[in-house]
């Protein structure tokens, strides 16, 4: 039987595509091991793009004269 | 229409996280869970978990398919089992294994819908229980043939069959029609 397509069943509304959207699995994607190290080397880089130079900058202001961090961190704020 | 060349091929493309294939398959078949999800626990709110529901579960079982079935026989099941657990689980009866086989009344009559309005058939399907409005809705909306109903139902052919004429002498007598009861 052809049903009549006057009698039509209620839709989804859009808030129940939004929350079904919303359910999608974006994070379900494994890192696989060879993306490990990847992963490694990127934090590494990072990690010492910042403390390299922090390190560095303190050292020679202590050469300087400084005595202590709160004195460099003081000249820097003009106090 | 479904961009992905094959059921297979897009269930891959889900099971690796691919959130376009996903985005796709909820468009494709939401409509479809949701109206059977809806006629079968008679119940928005419910219909709309259970359509959650289903959807997390394809993601999670989407490895697992392996195209024995049709996707949408597929779906359908996961829909109808999912709907049974949520109404075994308010107590609503559902059993699908106890039912009477009835006489038989003529499945091909074509009639029963036509002259009725939207509200009136809303109305007596309300009235049957919810496995018999599962098999109409399969039968006449999603035009699921007996046999791929009682695939998506787990039970035989002549269940299905029995389920389905019980219901139309059921509506039949609800919209007054003699000449099917």
């Amino acid at each position: 039987m052809k049903i009549n397509k006057t009698h039509k069943l209620p839709e989804p509304s859009q808030h129940l595509y939004n929350k079904v959207y919303a359910s999608i699995p974006y994070t379900n994607v494994e890192i696989k091991n060879d993306d490990l190290g990847f992963l490694w080397l990127t934090g590494g880089a990072l990690m010492g793009a910042v403390a390299v130079p922090v390190y560095m900058i303190t050292t020679i202001a202590m050469q300087s004269g400084f005595s202590s961090v709160m004195e460099i961190f003081k000249m820097g704020m003009g106090l | 229409m479904l961009l992905f060349n094959s059921e297979k091929s897009l269930m891959n493309k889900i099971a690796m996280g691919d959130a376009n294939a996903c985005r796709t398959f909820v468009d494709e078949y939401m409509p479809m869970v949701y109206r059977v999800a809806i006629q079968t626990v008679n119940d928005n709110t419910k219909a709309e978990d259970i359509t959650q529901e289903v959807f997390i579960k394809v993601w999670e079982k989407a490895e697992s398919f392996k195209g024995d079935y049709k996707l949408k026989t597929w779906l359908y099941r996961i829909t109808v089992n999912t709907s049974i657990d949520l109404l075994r689980k308010h107590k609503v009866s559902c059993d699908i294994d106890n039912f009477e086989f009835a006489d038989d009344t003529d499945l091909s009559d074509t009639t029963i819908f036509k002259q009725q309005s939207s509200k009136q058939i809303k109305q007596v399907i309300e009235k049957l229980k919810p496995m018999e409005r599962t098999v109409i809705t399969l039968f006449y909306w999603e035009e699921l043939k007996i046999k791929e109903i009682a695939k998506v139902m787990d039970i035989t052919t002549s269940a299905v069959d029995s389920m389905l004429r019980r219901a139309r002498v059921k509506i039949g007598k609800d919209l007054n029609m003699e000449e099917l009861v």
